[in-house]
């Protein structure tokens, strides 16, 4: 979860930022809470709206952050619920993020007490195989050695390809963290402000995309099963690496409007060169009368160019100064 | 082209040896159908059929040569005379010399296609306006326009491929349909609201509607213009605009404005009359006249730019003979 | 594609309709308008929507060959167009020159250097070709270079010599044009990753209308010297419907002028 935070630092790519210090405001009272009716448990006496081709109609636009942690902090005791952020705390000095729609403390999120959005019994994700273990160490190796190369070896987000939390499985990038949906006859479209990827997945019974097609952000079908929308998503590429994961990764996501303003969002992820079992997790997004905007990365994208000149800029400061010294 | 070639040389022999009872017309400028008996078949949409592959290979030259001055028409004699000359001096199929000199004539009359005879009506000349048979004076800016042009060819013509002939350059025979030393053939096919010229050289296809839509707008240019047919009575008369400024008929381009007309006469021949119309170039409009005779056999490839050794060995020689003369070890393989 | 909106009890009542109308089982094929000689007319200009001429295979997207083009170079992604499959069946023998014209594509594509594109690729090619059909003659004039066939609806002659575009020889079956090219050269290609054949191809096209403004094209690809067994592509093609649409000219041999004789000119161009 930490790792997010430090990634989307530098990536702050689409904002000009004036540096001004600040804090935290109060805890503001946009912190949504959904109905006392829609609560985290689901409800199942609540029959959600139907579309003009009698599918359950899951359209809208819905905030997924949340407050509930991917994997239980380790340190945390099983069973107790965190609050919400706190004022003063965690504040980046560089940066206000009220300012700028980058506090996560803005975003609505759907009450949820639990100490994780993984379901597995210790709340953490499986162990990784050996084999995942090596590669991992042999990224971050790499990474140690040849991270100001060049493009190739930055953050995917900073190369504004993907934003590693969109997968699938989708998670909440901290900001930006909205999703809409539409439906149409046959489709369900998913997309996700954060880089403007349109998942369009079919709901036709087809079959997946050849093996040899393989996509970053993997191929998806869908199926209703009674008034949940099964998707199923394979052919990712090697790159895409969700959480150490290889081309042979296999998701599954379960939608279900449980409220008005909530959908329950369920995946199960399984990849064999990576975990033994597979391993699920859940969480709740809910409804806001925002719309998505435009996430120009690319176009604005300062950062990968400014960290590459910056290395190189060091580079040479270095190589100036052992000159210097051996002279 | 080996198999064009003998069906051509076969097609030569046919013509040279039948004789066509139309030949005998008298020297009047109009064509004239073949006989009363004869009505211009139709396609099933009621259009007169032009279909077929057709040659438009004479020996009659575009303009009255000088020593022809005044005479319009020659006598069969006569006729027969000139073609047996012409013919024999255009043959290149000699046999003294040794292999050197073989290899520097490169082509005989067995790879050409210029005919045997002169056209039916033994006009010396295709053009029939101006009276005099030969192409109009160009405008004093034409004159000058022309010259420069030339004067730079000659003095780039091996700088690159721009200054080489589109023939060269494979790049197109263009218009109007002319006879060449080969590949004098053209196939017509006719839909309901398009009639359809291949040019065999160099695969050129002109699909022209009939439906009265407009030129394309003024600013698409195109090698081969832009043609727009409609039928007067039983002649198809094409006009084409939008030549490209690359375009060089005679000092003519951009501003070329083409007016076709093709009037099947006989079962075997088609009459094609073209007006050429260019005030900044010609100090007046002229016409001519070519017969197309059905061909013997199809349309094959001509496959030009795949095969182009010339132009690559035009340029390589030019460097060749430059890095010769300054005496130095430069020029590419 | 079906109309979801149809309820069981809407969709029994059109089922009652059509049976009333027709007295024998309803004939779902499309009929397309007749010639004058009773033939399917195909006349019209058509054009592919896919990325066939890019790779025949299934393919993601991918970076082009050009750094300095960008993403106008950059392959697009496409479904695959062969047929019960997603491999071309390469001989093993086969397999190396595939290699070697992928790894040198850049230089060796025919397309690259406006060469006539042979067949099944022109028909893919991203350029519009117009298929001109009267009752004597069928012409498929493509806009790519220009290149056309004449296609012998009398009985089948066979090829004086190979060529680019082949040698094409047609008949009907019902509806279906169905033609078949042989005498090809070895020199075209028939995508742009290097996939290639032998002056042994054999291919058989059908052309078969599938409504007022598409039809189905298929071609069944055939080298003994390069394929261990036939495969067989195919796709949509689609009609040019816009009011006036015409093929232009795309001569393409000026605009590789410079590519191909560039380094044998007096003096080097300042920006070729």
């Amino acid at each position: 979860m930490h790792y997010r935070f430090r990634a989307l630092l530098p990536a702050l790519c689409s904002v000009a930022w004036l540096g001004t210090t600040g804090a935290f405001a109060q805890a503001p009272a946009n912190v949504a809470k959904t109905t006392a009716a829609a609560k985290v448990t689901e409800n199942k006496a609540w029959t959600p709206p139907r579309t003009a081709d009698g599918k359950p109609d899951l359209q809208g636009v819905w905030s997924n952050a949340t407050n509930v942690p991917l994997e239980r902090p380790a340190e945390g005791r099983g069973g107790r619920a965190r609050g919400p952020a706190q004022p003063g705390t965690a504040a980046d000095v560089h940066y206000d993020l009220s300012q700028y729609g980058l506090d996560r403390a803005h975003s609505k999120v759907a009450e949820d007490d639990r100490t994780s959005l993984v379901t597995t019994p210790d709340g953490r994700i499986p162990p990784r195989l050996p084999e995942a273990q090596q590669r991992a160490a042999a990224r971050a190796a790499f990474t140690r050695e040849h991270q100001w190369d060049g493009p190739e070896t930055r953050p995917l987000s900073e190369r504004c390809i993907l934003w590693p939390s969109e997968g699938p499985p989708m998670l909440s990038p901290g900001y930006n963290s909205n999703v809409q949906i539409v439906q149409g006859p046959g489709y369900v479209v998913i997309e996700q402000e954060m880089i403007h990827d349109a998942r369009i997945i079919p709901t036709d019974g087809r079959p997946h995309l050849a093996a040899n097609v393989r996509q970053w952000m993997g191929d998806s079908t869908g199926h209703w099963e009674g008034d949940t929308l099964v998707v199923d998503t394979t052919n990712f590429t090697d790159k895409t690496a969700f959480q150490g994961s290889t081309d042979t990764l296999h998701v599954v996501e379960r939608f279900t409007r449980v409220a008005n303003d909530t959908l329950q969002y369920e995946f199960t992820v399984e990849d064999p060169h990576t975990w033994a079992q597979p391993w699920s997790a859940k969480t709740f997004w809910t409804k806001t009368d925002d719309h998505i905007y435009e996430y120009a990365c690319q176009e604005g994208n300062h950062g990968m160019a400014n960290n590459l000149s910056g290395a190189r800029a060091v580079e040479r400061q270095a190589e100036e100064a052992a000159r210097k010294q051996s002279k | 082209m080996a198999a064009s070639l003998k069906a051509l040389t076969v097609a030569a022999i046919a013509l040279a040896s039948a004789a066509p009872a139309w030949c005998q017309t008298t020297a009047s400028a109009k064509v004239k159908t073949a006989s009363k008996t004869w009505a211009v078949p139709r396609t099933p949409d009621g259009q007169p059929d032009l279909q077929g592959t057709w040659s438009n290979t004479t020996l009659t030259p575009l303009e009255r040569p000088a020593e022809l001055a005044g005479k319009a028409y020659l006598t069969e004699q006569e006729a027969a005379e000139w073609e047996k000359r012409t013919f024999a001096n255009l043959t290149g199929d000699r046999r003294d010399g040794g292999a050197d000199a073989d290899v520097a004539r490169s082509y005989n009359e067995f790879w050409r296609d210029r005919g045997t005879k002169v056209i039916g009506s033994r006009r010396t000349s295709l053009i029939v306006d101006p009276p005099d048979g030969r192409v109009p004076a160009l405008t004093p800016e034409a004159q000058k326009r022309v010259a420069q042009a030339a004067a730079a060819a000659r003095a780039h013509s091996t700088d690159g491929p721009e200054y080489q002939n589109l023939w060269v350059r494979c790049l197109t025979r263009g218009l109007p349909m002319l006879p060449g030393p080969y590949n004098n053939d053209f196939q017509i096919v006719q839909t309901p609201g398009a009639v359809v010229i291949l040019h065999e050289m160099i695969h050129d296809v002109r699909v022209i509607p009939l439906d009265g839509r407009p030129h394309l707008p003024s600013d698409v240019r195109q090698w081969l213009g832009d043609g727009r047919g409609h039928w007067e009575g039983d002649t198809l008369v094409v006009d084409t605009t939008n030549f490209s400024e690359k375009d060089n008929f005679r000092g003519s381009g951009a501003n070329l404005h083409l007016i076709e007309r093709f009037t099947r006469v006989g079962p075997d021949e088609i009459s094609y009359r073209f007006t050429v119309d260019d005030s900044t170039t010609f100090t007046r409009p002229w016409e001519a006249e070519v017969p197309m005779t059905r061909a013997d056999g199809q349309i094959f490839e001509y496959a030009c730019h795949e095969g182009n050794y010339a132009l690559a060995d035009i340029l390589r020689g030019a460097r060749a003979q430059e890095a010769a003369q300054n005496g130095s070890k430069q020029g590419s393989k | 594609m079906r109309n979801q909106f149809q309820t069981a009890g809407t969709a029994g009542v059109w089922a009652l309709l059509a049976l009333a109308a027709l007295p024998v089982a309803a004939q779902t094929a499309y009929r397309a308008p007749r010639m004058a000689d009773g033939h399917a007319n195909l006349n019209g200009i058509w054009q592919v929507m896919n990325t066939a001429n890019w790779d025949l295979r299934g393919h993601a997207a991918a970076m082009g060959r050009v750094v300095a083009l960008g993403s106008e170079d950059a392959m697009p992604p496409g479904l695959g167009v062969i047929e019960g499959g997603e491999e071309i069946p390469y001989l093993p023998a086969a397999m190396a020159k595939r290699e070697q014209n992928y790894n040198n594509r850049l230089k060796d594509d025919p397309e690259v250097k406006c060469y006539l594109p042979g067949v099944p690729r022109a028909t893919y090619m991203p350029y519009p070709f117009q298929i001109v059909q009267s009752t004597k003659t069928i012409m498929f004039s493509y806009e790519y270079a220009g290149a056309v066939r004449v296609i012998n609806m009398d009985k089948p002659t066979k090829s004086p010599a190979d060529s680019w575009m082949g040698w094409s020889n047609g008949h009907w079956e019902g509806d279906t044009l169905v033609i078949d090219v042989t005498g090809f050269n070895e020199d075209s290609w028939l995508d742009r990753v290097g996939d290639y054949h032998s002056d042994a191809l054999h291919v058989v096209e059908r052309y078969t209308p599938r409504s007022a403004e598409t039809m189905n094209y298929e071609a069944t690809i055939e080298d003994s010297k390069v394929f261990s067994r036939p495969w067989k592509i195919s796709m949509p093609l689609y009609r040019h419907v816009e009011k006036n649409a015409q093929l232009l000219e795309f001569k393409c041999v000026e605009f590789v002028e410079e590519l191909l004789y560039g380094p044998l000119r007096k003096k080097p161009r300042a920006n070729p």
